[in-house]
Parts: C-alpha cells; sequence; structure tokens
C-alpha cells in the first residue's frame, strides 16, 4: 500500500544564495496509512513550512512531495485544491478562522464545497462541534467572541468535518490550557484510531510531541532523529501499525 | 442556494464599507437608465410629433419654397389615380393672451371638416365627441375651435369658453366646441395647438383660399412612389411631392448624433461607477486577502474563489439596480424636460416631453448595465487578489510591498501620452472618422498611464510644503501607489467626464449664439409678433412694404431685411438679404472661409452668385467657383458660389445665401422674415424704437426689438436648452466627491499600520491628520490636473467625431472658465473628501492600529 505522504530529499529555501535560508533541507519521509506522526522541534526549525509542503502551499525547491500518491508539483490548481479539499483538514497554528461567518458556518462551509448542503451538512457539522466540545450556545456566535481554546476546537472541527484521510495540525494544542491540549490530543487519537486517518502534527511541546506512532525531531529544518515509542503510543496496542525501533 | 446565502452573509458583514459602491453603482445605474428612458421616450415623441400633423399619410404636397400652396390644387391631387384620400391643412400661428413674454405660442390649423377622413383621423377626446360629429354646426359658426386636452387642462377651458387669441388679421375670440385627445393629432407641437374650421382659418391666418400642405393616403396595391410620380407630373413645378418615410427617416438620422450624447453620457457613469466600485472592491478584497489565503489552504481553487468573489458581486450589483432603477425612473422625468427642450431648439421640431413611461429594454439594459459593472468591477482585483500565494498572504496578514515598474510600462508611461498628443495635433489633418474614436481612448489611456508619474510629481512640492508628516505622506504614497491611484483615476475620470460635457455644451452654446448673431446685426431689429420662437410654427412674414415704412421713419439711417425659406429636391435653407445687409458691416460679419471669389460678396448683393453655409459644402461637396443649381417656382437656376460661409443653418442639410431681390423675382414672394433697422447718429435708439412702433407696429402686428435684447433673449434660449449638460456636470461632480472619498477612506484603511508605527514613534493626531490632508492633496492636484488635460483633449476628439454625425461645422471653444473650475472643484472634492478620513486616522489609539492585521 502506497504511503499517504511521501517526501523525497525535500529542501525549502527562502531567499537565494548566501543570503537564503533553509527552512527544510533534505527531508525524507513517510507516512502510511493511519499512522500518526509527531514532528517536534523548537520554534523555526521548519515545522510549519514542513506542513505547508506537504499541504502543497508552499513549492520545495528541491525534491519532490508526494500526498496519496500524486506528485503535487504535476497537479493543476484545480486538482491540488480539490486535494486540500477532500482529503486533507489542516488545523492551523492561528485558527485562521473566517472572521465574517457564524461558528457554524465556518464548520459547513467546506461541507458545501464537496456537495454536502442542507440538513445533512447541519446534522454533520452540529456533530463534529459536539465532538469537538465546542457548546452549542457558540454556534451562532462569531470567532472574536470566542475565547482562545474555543476557536482552536472550532478550527479543528473545521478540518475534520470533511473527514479527511490526512490531517495537518500545526501545533494544535498551542493555545490551549496543559488540561484542554490534553482533550484535544486524545481527540486525535481516537480519531486516528477509529478512521484510520493519518495525521502529521508540529508541536514544540515536548508532552505532545510523545503523541503519536513516531516522532520526528527536527533541528534547522533538518530530520535529527526519529524515535518510534511504543511504550508512549496508543495507537501501538491496537497493533494497528508496526511501528519502528530507534536507529532504524 | 448555500452558496447565495453564504456570499450574502459575506456581504451582509460588509455592507457598511459596501454603501458607497453600493450607492454608485445606484446612481450609475439611476443616470444610465434615466438617460436610455428620457432617449427612447424623446425619440418616440420626436417621431410622433413628425408624424402627428401628417398622421397615416404616405405623401405629402407642399410647396417648394415653403408657405402656403393655392388650394385648387387639392382637386387636382384628388383627380390623380392612386389617390385615396387627399387632406389639406393650413398651418400657422398664434398667439395666446397678453404679451411676448406671458402669453403661449400656439399652432393653428385649419381643417376641412367636410372631409371625412380629416374627420376620422382628427378624433376628439373621450367624453367630446358631439362637438366634431356634428360638423356643420362647426362649420356654421366661423369662431368655433377645437382645442387639445393639455391646453383645455392648462388655461381652465370648458367646451362653450371663449378663447382670446392673437391672429395676424387680429385679435380673436373663439369659442371652445371640442377638447383633442392628446395621442394622435393632439401631440403635434407639444400639445400646443388649436384646430379651426379650413376656410374660417384662411380667413383668421390672412390666407385665403391657400393651404400649406396636401396630406395624402394611396390607394390598397399602389405604391406611394409610383402615385408620388403622377402626382408630380399632374402638379406645377412650385409644387413639391414628398415620400413622407424619407422625410421621417432624415429627421430620425438628424438626432442621430444628439441620442449617441445622451446615450454616452449614461455609459460613462457607469463607467464612474465601474472604477469607483473597482477601487471599493479592491480594497475590501485586499483586506479580505489573508482569508482567501485560508480558504484557498482548505481547498478552495483559484477559479472557485474568483466565482465566489463575482457572485457576491453581483449580489451587491442586485441591491444597487434593485434602488438604481426606481431613482432613473424618477430621474428619467425630471432630466426629459431639458433635454425635450435642447431637442425642440436643435432640430427645430417641437418634441413633446411629458411622463417618461419605465419601457422594460431600457431597463433591461441599464440593469445588465449595472450587473456588468460590478462584474468588471469585481474581476480585476479578485483575480490579484487570488493569484498571491497563499502562504505569503498568510504570513504576511495585511501588509502591502512595494511596487515598481516594468520596462514596458516604463515606457508606455512616456509613449502613450505622446501619441496622444500627436493625434491631436494631426487631427484636423487627417480623416475623420474612426480615427477620431481611436484618438479619444488613447487620450484617455495616457491620462491613465500618467498618474502614477504625476502623483510622484506632485507629492515633491506639497511635502516640502507642508512639512515633515506631509513628506512621509506623500512619499510613503507614491512607493506603494494602488489606492491613491484608484481614488485619482476617479477623480480624473469623473472630473474629465464634466469637464466634457460642460465644454461640449458650453461650445455648442457659444457656437449657436455666436454663428447666428454674427450675420444678425443692427441696433434694432422688426418682426411679426407671431415670431416666437415658437419650432415648427413656420416663419410668420410680413409684406415687404413695411421696409420703406421704416426707412422712412424719422432717424432710421438703414434697414436691411431678409427672409428665410426653403428650397425642396433637395431640401435646402434660402437665406435672402437685402443686398445692403453685405455691403454695410453693421449689419453682419460676413467672414468668408479662405478661397472665397475676389469680391463675393459684392457679387452676391449684385445678384450674381450665392454664398453656401460650409454644411452645405461639406455635406454636398460643393465648391466655390462651381455654379449652384436651385429649383425654384420660376423653375431650375445655377448660379455660380461666391464663398462659404461658417453659420447655423436654418435647415440641417444647410443653407443658400441669395440675394433677396433674386428671390422676390424667382419664388415671386415679396415677404420678409425680419428687418434690421442701423439708428442714424445722434438719435436715440430707444426714441427711434418707439417712432418704429408707433408708425408701423399695430397695423403689420410688429415688435421692435433692441438688438442687445434679442441677443439676450435668444442667447438665454440656448442657454436653457443645454441645461441638461450642466446639470449632468453637476451631478458627475457630486458622484466624483463620493468616489473620492471613498477612495481616499480607503487608502488611510490600507495605511492603518503604517500610521500606527507613525504614532507609536511620535507623529501627534494633529500631524496625521496633516499628512492625510496631504496625500489627498496631491492626489487631488494630480488627478484634477490631468482630468483638465484629458477632458479638453476627448472634448477637442469629440467635436471631429459630431461635426459629420451632427451636420454642424461646429468648433470647440477653448472653455478655460469650465477647466479651471472643473480642476478647482475636483482638488476641493478631494480635499473634503478626506476631511473624514483623516479625522478617523488621526483617532486611531496606536497599539490598536499596530495590532490590525
Ligand atoms: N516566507 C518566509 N520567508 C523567509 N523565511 C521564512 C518564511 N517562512 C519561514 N521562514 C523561515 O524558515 C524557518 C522555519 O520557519 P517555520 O517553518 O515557520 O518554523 P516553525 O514552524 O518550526 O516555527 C524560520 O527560520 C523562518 O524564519
Ligand atoms: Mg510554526
Amino acid at each position: 500500500m502506497s504511503p499517504v505522504v511521501q517526501l523525497e530529499s525535500v529542501t525549502k529555501e527562502y531567499g537565494s544564495g548566501a543570503s537564503g535560508a533553509r527552512a527544510v533541507a533534505d527531508v525524507s519521509l513517510s507516512v502510511a496509512e493511519g499512522e500518526f506522526v509527531s514532528v517536534m522541534g523548537p520554534r523555526g526549525c521548519g515545522k510549519s513550512t514542513l506542513l505547508n509542503l506537504i499541504a502543497g502551499l508552499e513549492v520545495p525547491t528541491s525534491g519532490r512531495v508526494l500526498v496519496c500518491g500524486e506528485d503535487l508539483s504535476r497537479l493543476s490548481d484545480k486538482a491540488l485544491s480539490d486535494l486540500r479539499l477532500r482529503y486533507l483538514g489542516f488545523i492551523f497554528q492561528s485558527f485562521n478562522l473566517l472572521p465574517r461567518l457564524t461558528v457554524e458556518q465556518n464548520v459547513s462551509w467546506r461541507l458545501g464545497l464537496i456537495g454536502v448542503s442542507g440538513r445533512p451538512a447541519r446534522d454533520r457539522t452540529a456533530a463534529v462541534l459536539e465532538r469537538m466540545g465546542v457548546p452549542p450556545s457558540t454556534w451562532a456566535r462569531y470567532p472574536s467572541e470566542l475565547s482562545g481554546g474555543e476557536q482552536q476546537r472550532v478550527a479543528a472541527a473545521r478540518a475534520l468535518a470533511t473527514e479527511p484521510k490526512l490531517l495537518l495540525a500545526d501545533e494544535p494544542t498551542g493555545n490551549l490550557d496543559s488540561a484542554s491540549g490534553r482533550t484535544m490530543l486524545d481527540l486525535l487519537r481516537s480519531l486516528n484510531l477509529q478512521r484510520r486517518m493519518s495525521v502529521v502534527m508540529a508541536t514544540h511541546d515536548s508532552f505532545a510531541g510523545t503523541y503519536g506512532h513516531r516522532t520526528i525531531r527536527l533541528k534547522d529544518g533538518r530530520i535529527v532523529r526519529e524515535a518510534g515509542e511504543m511504550e508512549r503510543s496508543p495507537a501501538a496496542e491496537g497493533q494497528v501499525l508496526p511501528f519502528r525501533r530507534r536507529g532504524e | 442556494m448555500d452558496r447565495i446565502r453564504l456570499a450574502w452573509s459575506q456581504l451582509r458583514q460588509q455592507i457598511g464599507q459596501l454603501a458607497v459602491a453600493v450607492t454608485t453603482i445606484a446612481l450609475g445605474v439611476a443616470l444610465a437608465a434615466s438617460m436610455l428612458l428620457a432617449n427612447a421616450s424623446l425619440q418616440e415623441g420626436f417621431e410622433t410629433s413628425i408624424d402627428a400633423l401628417a398622421g397615416r399619410a404616405e405623401l405629402q404636397v407642399t410647396s417648394l419654397a415653403g408657405g402656403p400652396i393655392d388650394e385648387g390644387l387639392v382637386e387636382v391631387v384628388r383627380g390623380v389615380s392612386g389617390v385615396r384620400t387627399a387632406t389639406a391643412l393650413l398651418v400657422g400661428s398664434g398667439f395666446l393672451g397678453g404679451a411676448r413674454n406671458e402669453g403661449t405660442a400656439v399652432r393653428v390649423v385649419g381643417v376641412d371638416l367636410l372631409d371625412d377622413a380629416a374627420v376620422r383621423f382628427y378624433r376628439t377626446s373621450p367624453g367630446g365627441p358631439a362637438a366634431l360629429d356634428d360638423a356643420l354646426s362647426f362649420l356654421n359658426q366661423p369662431d368655433s375651435a377645437v382645442v387639445t386636452k393639455s391646453l383645455a387642462a392648462r388655461l381652465g377651458l370648458e367646451r362653450g369658453d371663449e378663447l382670446a387669441i392673437e391672429l395676424p388679421r387680429g385679435s380673436s375670440r373663439l369659442t371652445v366646441r371640442g377638447v383633442l385627445s392628446d395621442d394622435g393629432v393632439g401631440q403635434a407641437s407639444g400639445g400646443k395647438l388649436v384646430v379651426m374650421d379650413l376656410y374660417a382659418a384662411q380667413d383668421a391666418l390672412g390666407m385665403p383660399a391657400r393651404v400649406s400642405q396636401v396630406d395624402v393616403l394611396v390607394d390598397p396595391g399602389v405604391t406611394p412612389e409610383r402615385v408620388g410620380a403622377l402626382l408630380r407630373a399632374a402638379l406645377p413645378d412650385h409644387v413639391s411631392v414628398v415620400l413622407l418615410e424619407d422625410r421621417r427617416e432624415a429627421l430620425v438620422r438628424s438626432v442621430a448624433a444628439f441620442q449617441m450624447l445622451l446615450d454616452l453620457i449614461g455609459a460613462f457613469a457607469l463607467l464612474l461607477a465601474v472604477l469607483i466600485t473597482g477601487n471599493r472592491l479592491a480594497t475590501i478584497y485586499q483586506e479580505r486577502l489573508w482569508e482567501m489565503g485560508v480558504m484557498r489552504a482548505l481547498g478552495v481553487s483559484r477559479a472557485r474563489l474568483v466565482r465566489e468573489l463575482l457572485l457576491e458581486a453581483a449580489l451587491l450589483a442586485t441591491v444597487a439596480v434593485a434602488i438604481g432603477l426606481p431613482i432613473g425612473i424618477a430621474f428619467a422625468q425630471i432630466i426629459v424636460v431639458p433635454v425635450a427642450d435642447t431637442m425642440t431648439l436643435n432640430f427645430k421640431e417641437a418634441v413633446t416631453a411629458t411622463w417618461v413611461a419605465p419601457r422594460p429594454l431600457p431597463l433591461l439594459f441599464a440593469a445588465a448595465g449595472g450587473v456588468l459593472t460590478a462584474l468588471a468591477a469585481a474581476l480585476f482585483p479578485a483575480s490579484q487578489a487570488v493569484r498571491k500565494s497563499v502562504v505569503s498572504v498568510l504570513a504576511r496578514g495585511r501588509r502591502r510591498d512595494a511596487v515598481s515598474d516594468t520596462r514596458s510600462q516604463k515606457w508606455a508611461r512616456v509613449l502613450v501620452p505622446i501619441l496622444a498628443f500627436a493625434l491631436l495635433l494631426l487631427q484636423p489633418v487627417l480623416a475623420r472618422g474612426a480615427l477620431d474614436a481611436v484618438t479619444l481612448v488613447v487620450i484617455a489611456a495616457a491620462g491613465a498611464l500618467l498618474l502614477v508619474p504625476v502623483l510622484r510629481l506632485a507629492g515633491e512640492p506639497i511635502g516640502r510644503l507642508f512639512g515633515v508628516p506631509a513628506t512621509i505622506g506623500v512619499q510613503d504614497q507614491s512607493r506603494t501607489p494602488s489606492r491613491a491611484i484608484g481614488a485619482a483615476a476617479v477623480l480624473m475620470t469623473g472630473v474629465a467626464i464634466a469637464i466634457w460635457i460642460a465644454s461640449i455644451g458650453e461650445s455648442f452654446e457659444r457656437y449657436v449664439v455666436e454663428a447666428v448673431m454674427k450675420i444678425r446685426r443692427g441696433d434694432l431689429v422688426v418682426e411679426s409678433i407671431y415670431d416666437l420662437g415658437a419650432p415648427g410654427a413656420g416663419r410668420p412674414v410680413v409684406s415687404d412694404r413695411v421696409v420703406d415704412e421704416i426707412a422712412a421713419t424719422e432717424g432710421v439711417e438703414a434697414v436691411g431685411a431678409y427672409v428665410i425659406a426653403k428650397a425642396n429636391d433637395p431640401e435646402t435653407g434660402l437665406l435672402a438679404l437685402d443686398p445692403i445687409r453685405l455691403r454695410r458691416a453693421e449689419f453682419g460679419d460676413w467672414a468668408l472661409e479662405p478661397g472665397a471669389m475676389p469680391g463675393a460678396l459684392e457679387l452676391v448683393a449684385r445678384g450674381d452668385a450665392v454664398l453656401i453655409d460650409t454644411n452645405l459644402a461639406t455635406q454636398r461637396g460643393v465648391e466655390v467657383g462651381r455654379p449652384f443649381r436651385l429649383s425654384t417656382p420660376s423653375g431650375p437656376v445655377s448660379l455660380p458660389v461666391a464663398g462659404v460661409l461658417r453659420t447655423v443653418p436654418t435647415v440641417p442639410s444647410g443653407d443658400v445665401i441669395l440675394s433677396r431681390e433674386v428671390y422676390r423675382r424667382l419664388w415671386k414672394d415679396a415677404t420678409i422674415t425680419r428687418a434690421f433697422v442701423l439708428v442714424a447718429p445722434g438719435h436715440s435708439i430707444d426714441q427711434v424704437r418707439r417712432s418704429i412702433q408707433g408708425r408701423v407696429g399695430s397695423r403689420y402686428r410688429l415688435q421692435v426689438t433692441r438688438l442687445e435684447d434679442l441677443s439676450r433673449w435668444f442667447a438665454s434660449g440656448v442657454r436653457d436648452g443645454f441645461a441638461f449638460a450642466r446639470v449632468m456636470a453637476v451631478i458627475t461632480l457630486v458622484v466624483v466627491l463620493f468616489g473620492t472619498g471613498d477612495a481616499l477612506a480607503a487608502n488611510v484603511l490600507e495605511r492603518t499600520r503604517e500610521i500606527g508605527t507613525l504614532r507609536a514613534l511620535g507623529l501627534s493626531a494633529a500631524q496625521v491628520r496633516t499628512m492625510v490632508l496631504s496625500q489627498a492633496l496631491a492626489i487631488g492636484v494630480a488627478g484634477s490636473g490631468l482630468a483638465v488635460a484629458v477632458g479638453m483633449g476627448a472634448g477637442l476628439a469629440f467635436v471631429w467625431l459630431l461635426r459629420p454625425l451632427l451636420g454642424w461645422e461646429m468648433e470647440l471653444y477653448p472653455t478655460f472658465g469650465i477647466a479651471f473650475a472643473g480642476g478647482a472643484l475636483g482638488v476641493l472634492a478631494c480635499v473634503l473628501g478626506a476631511v473624514v478620513p483623516a479625522m478617523r486616522a488621526a483617532r486611531f489609539p496606536p497599539a490598536a492600529a499596530l495590532r490590525y492585521d
């Protein structure tokens, strides 16, 4: 079975020549279906850039990015957009909720684009919002009227409403207190287990970083260490995936 | 449905920001709708007016020279085979009530009431058929009259009431015996119509046994052309037979240019709306750039995003159209009167201007125009907005980058203005037509291209003048000029359009007044009191015996008269002058176009040659020295053309100017239209005026006016005729005020972060205000300065474009007054429009402004 994500010697430089900075340097990575990968590292190490590359939001300076077997560089804008719409869910570091839409609309507008509208769309929106723990009293409000934690949960609901095959989560706990952070991580994990949804999560928090089958450590855009931590990975208990040993 | 609802909820959130865009589109739609409606309505009014008196007739028999024909010819016409009916009419003019400026000029029509066809055609309004059914009783009483419903309503007349009217044979009191409905013939002369029995009218108008026209309907199965040929063969030479269809077409063609002007104004209104709306939408999209980035990152494709934005724009337009159309319908009612007056004045055909019906087609056009406007306005900024890379947009938020010209842009900014200038200079030399249209486009493009460099140029001195904050402001503005360029573009376009409209109007006015009055000079003018400038009323004439009587009056040094007549086949205006009017400079300025024969005026005065006007020269390709052929009641005559005169002809096709002695001999007509009097030195003009009035005034029903008064009266009439141009110019300036204010507000909004930084770095609120106002001033100076150049250039090119269409050899007068006023108003509008944004900018709390992202 082909991996959901495959990066082949991907490098991303900003600027050029001497002044150019390598945000991602020669990264090769493969994420299998149903796998939960954490990308860890300090701020500025290139985590967001890596997720952006996977989402096709950035074009690599060199190397190839394949998602669901498709070489992103070969896709038209329409095909790429369609891929994002149907297969990807993206939780941004800074929510990026649309300020002029209500909580409910923020979640449901993407459903409209994939042909789910009317009552089924409303039902699905309600279900995912409930699941993410967004109180119904806030559904008709605008994002600016919500707390940071609530906004984070709405952003997650938006990403998950379309039941993506691959979830890209950029610091999904960054704006949450530790208890809510845990709830969010548990949620992602259970979805990963139930739906076999692949997850690539970027975080600089070492607790969150251990929440998956595999943890990749980035430093200055390079992978410095890759670890499969069976004892900390709940997914491993279900034997969903084989995990890799240290140094493999 | 979901998508529309979503777009609508997006829109609703920004309704405050979009209010100006909606307002301008609505105004544009209103203006376009009103122009199209008024145009359609006037077109119909014009055609009705042409048709009303002739009715369904297919052929018309009139005198070749104008004036009445012998009524015996009616029987000749009826005797020609193929003629089904022949209806005779006598048309004259009368005057209701008191003096010139108080009463109403009316057209008096004599109808043969024993003629069935006539009675059937001139039907009365519902409720009052009895009067005309009883035709015999009508005939038995020569004081009977039928008036139109509108005239009856205006004068408060009912059946049986008396109507006081001044007629050439004296004051009369007629009895209203019937009321004519306002359709059919009642529409002629804008409803100012009194119908009498033919024989009573012949008597009252002083034209016994004469008729003005015979309207002919042909038998089924026979072509009017065929019957026309038979009629021509049967009738004497001094009678003309015309196909009414040809006449109608010629008249309708003559108003085409004017209607094009109206349509252009409507189109410009929409263009202005595109600019203002495009500007506003660009600002909104700029603000939403980040939002769009999010949507793109979540899987919305570029094409889909553009579609969504266009959907929003279409919704916006729908709201605007819903507001604009009713305003347009209302506005049409207001402008139709001045526009109808303008047409009446320019085309010498009474155009009825009443209620403008909301016709579906013009409304549909205007609505479609509004929607297209919004889509056009949205398309460019929308495709610009989605072109940016998602990540850069997400990362940068609302910051802006400086832009710099590409090489080709740099070249275009230099070359296109040079091309525009060259085209304008070469205009008189080059062929006309398509090239004039190209010139218009190149001028507009040059204006647009020059905005950036001129804005930079204008910024320098303003920065130096108003200190450091101003310098920062204008520098920042010229580095990232997107919104500033938008404001300047709106200002430039609007002011240029206002200047264009005003200077075309002003040129028309000045041209008409100067060209008409320069060959009509003297101290006093004597004319029939019936010449009220009533269009289509025919020109009341006076016997030329009056000339000798005026000449014999104490204090009169010289008298020179002229008569205005018409030759048909082809239609040519005749201006027949007493030779003295050509010989003495006090009677007129007869400066001929270059290339005239030596001693041309004397040749014409002696009756050996004629002058032609420029219109005739260009339209028929007549040249100096060639013989000019005229058909006269005494047979065809050829006289050499001695010279060409630039003037406003009495008929659209052009005039021949000849000696009145020649005219009297060949046309056997001893009447005059006007006599001009020179007062001998040492005599008071007013004294002489009173003497002439006393001597011949009441006997011949004449009025004696100082020429200055006539000139002023005429000029004011012409000015009233172009009132609508001024109304349009003012409306345009108001729209510009809105649009520029809006663009300036956007300009400030876009610089919120910079303003916050400046405040954080120690700039005071007052300094921020100065900064914003000097930015506006730079925009105002740049936009208005270019507007003056573009407006005048476009005016010039348009006049050249108009000439062949209008048939008038009109010049664009350098209307520096208007250009200056337009420019000044533009700068003022810009600075006024900046007051609110400046105050708002000064009030931004620095921290909030910095956070604004
Ligand atoms: N648009 C950009 N232009 C230039 N440099 C960038 C851009 N985006 C990110 N970088 C640089 O790339 C590196 C990685 O950034 P990022 O992927 O955002 O890190 P992280 O998400 O791990 O904090 C940083 O040094 C950052 O400065
Ligand atoms: Mg990051």
